[in-house]
């Protein structure tokens, strides 16, 4: 099993990904899916997935557009908590000590299953990544 | 020095016909003006560019010279001349990530200090395999030859 909390991140709530928009190093068109998508490279565990959890940022009065105004040239991607947990990915609320920013007070982790060999990694991630795309992923004009 | 300049030092020979080494340092967008220039592999200019990107002082997770040059040497050995440009990225631990997501399949190979894994799933039929690259390299390289025709 993976580290999962679901007293504290509930199923309905949604995971926001920051990436670079850098097509061909961040994100690309995928052919297969037929729309923009980050790249396994912008999908990094170590050990855990940052994210920002979207029930967080509205309490604070913000959303998933401003994870991606954080970091100049970042789009957002982002997917239901509920997905990822069917994918077995954990999910649990990490606010960074000490709070530097509002989003660090948003801050979520996913987590993968410790016994996923490689290449079962590689499948669950590619499928977290695909299933990313359910919001965001268009950049800031 | 560009990594085609270090592929050269390492003993490799260099792809035939003229390489605008200056332009590969520059945006993609210019790079792609001049790859069909190229008489390298028709993948070889993006790559290139691509590589540049992750450079030490040209982004922030910064993959080695050498790792790069590996790389590139191993793209060089096992990718059909005539495969479509993978999107290169690093995978956060000094390694190098190819990706190709077409024809039904999605890919990944990576390198990282004599370490070459690849990874592959047919996201219609299920149908995946995974291990050293060494292991399947002729079904990599039939793969990467089909998706490349789409």
């Amino acid at each position: 099993m993976a580290p999962d909390d679901r007293d504290a991140v509930s199923d309905d709530d949604v995971i926001h990904r920051r990436v670079l928009h850098r097509p061909g190093e961040m994100v690309a068109y995928d052919e297969n899916q037929q729309r923009w998508l980050p790249l396994a490279a912008a999908i990094r565990f170590d050990p855990d997935l940052s994210v920002s959890l979207e029930s967080r940022l509205v309490d604070r009065g913000i959303c998933a557009d401003d994870v991606a105004a954080s970091k100049p040239g970042a789009v957002a991607f982002g997917c239901t908590v509920s997905t990822a947990r069917g994918i077995e990915f954990g999910v649990t609320y990490t606010p960074v000590t000490p709070n530097l920013t509002v989003l660090d007070e948003c801050h979520g982790s996913v987590w993968p299953v410790d016994r996923w060999d490689r290449g079962e990694f590689k499948s669950r991630r590619n499928r977290l990544r695909i299933a990313l795309a359910q919001t965001g992923g268009q950049p800031l004009l | 020095m560009s990594l085609l300049e270090e592929l050269h030092e390492v003993g490799r020979p260099r792809p035939t016909g003229a390489i605008p080494l200056g332009l590969l340092a520059q945006p993609e967008r210019t790079a792609k003006v001049y790859v069909p220039a190229l008489a390298g592999p028709r993948w070889l200019g993006e790559v290139v560019v691509r590589l540049e990107r992750l450079r030490p002082g040209r982004c922030e997770e910064a993959v080695s010279e050498q790792v790069l040059v590996e790389a590139l040497q191993e793209l060089m050995r096992f990718l059909p001349a005539d495969a479509t440009a993978p999107a290169v990225g690093p995978t956060g631990n000094g390694g190098v990530q190819f990706e190709w997501h077409r024809g039904g399949w999605d890919v990944e190979v990576e390198f990282h200090h004599g370490d070459a894994y690849a990874w592959m799933e047919n996201c219609n039929t299920g149908e995946r395999w995974s291990g050293a690259l060494s292991d399947r390299l002729d079904d990599l390289r039939a793969t990467i030859r089909a998706i490349s025709s789409h």
